[in-house]
């Protein structure tokens, strides 16, 4: 009895907080900037956790996390009230920090040395961080979805709005570079 | 490196912790190995670790453009296909039509004449 009135409190409290953020996601497209502002509040921990993944920096992923949010706002008509919010912000969110990093090229380092690696595979002797930094950083975004995540293929082109056909192919190429460079290392 | 090795450090971009067994005897394939599972390791534990801020939220709706604006500017983007449609075929019907032999444009009910002369073909 404890359980099914745990369960039905729990329900209970999720529709309420679903009927909530459609509330504010109708206020939003009406164009009630604060509406949004509490939407902004209620997932900004979220984006900047997913941002977090492809940045370094403080201030590219608060870029990245704004960013997200304005193209949120202005595209926010096309939100089909049918999958929760989270996961149309998800979608916009990755594509934002695809697009970011298709405009970055990479980095111009030369080749780490020999070196052991600090909090890494001792075995490894080498600067990983360093190394992966010579992939493309879109390598570097589907790989971290991929093992980083722990997303499959049939995840990533859902949430990213891709065909699996295309998550495959990027997929297929980003571990080719990294065996490569694998390989490359001394 | 051979044909064996090849396969070997194929199998382990994809799966760094496999257990293969020429892993053993090649030394070359060993250190290819712990550099896959470093890899893999750094792609799991890579995270910036930022935490947004106070003013995080006051920011973004600073920079949201006004409402109606943006909504103006989206429906007009969405219904472009839609007018350019319209007017492809208004031009069209009035390139196919002979100006003698139709009737003079109604003032009323325009649609019902425009879908009457469609249906007369050219």
């Amino acid at each position: 009895v404890e359980l099914a009135w745990t369960l039905e409190m729990s329900l209970g409290s999720s529709r309420e907080d679903a009927g909530e953020e459609a509330r504010l996601v109708a206020a939003g497209l009406a164009g009630d900037g604060s509406a949004f502002g509490k939407l902004v509040r209620r997932h900004e921990r979220r984006v900047f956790r997913l941002a977090g993944r492809f940045f370094r920096g403080r201030e590219d992923v608060e870029d990245a996390a704004q960013e997200t949010f304005v193209i949120a706002w202005t595209k926010l008509g096309t939100y089909r009230a049918t999958a929760p919010f989270e996961h149309w912000l998800t979608r916009v969110c990755l594509n934002c920090c695809y697009a970011r990093l298709r405009r970055r090229p990479p980095a111009d380092l030369p080749l780490p040395a020999e070196i052991p690696a600090r909090g890494h595979d001792p075995d490894a002797r080498i600067d990983v961080e360093r190394l992966l930094h010579h992939l493309r950083p879109t390598d570097r975004f589907i790989l971290l979805l991929l093992d980083g995540e722990g997303w499959s293929v049939a995840e990533i082109a859902e949430r990213l709005g891709w065909s699996r056909a295309n998550v495959k192919v990027r997929a297929h190429r980003a571990r080719r570079r990294l065996r490569h460079l694998l390989e490359a290392a001394p | 490196m051979n044909r064996e090795c090849r396969r070997t450090r194929r199998r382990l971009t994809e799966s760094p912790d496999a257990s293969i067994e020429h892993v053993a005897g090649c030394p070359a394939c060993a250190g290819f190995a712990a550099r896959a599972r470093a890899a893999r390791r750094w792609f799991r534990d890579h995270h910036a670790g930022v935490e947004p801020g106070s003013g995080f939220g006051p920011s973004v709706t600073a920079r949201l453009p006004r409402g109606a604006e943006a909504s103006l500017a989206w429906a007009a983007l969405r219904l472009l296909p839609v007018t350019l449609a319209l007017l492809l075929a208004l031009a069209w019907l009035s390139f196919e039509t002979n100006g003698d032999s139709i009737d003079p444009i109604p003032t009323e009910n325009v649609l019902a004449w425009v879908i009457d002369r469609a249906g007369e073909g050219p």
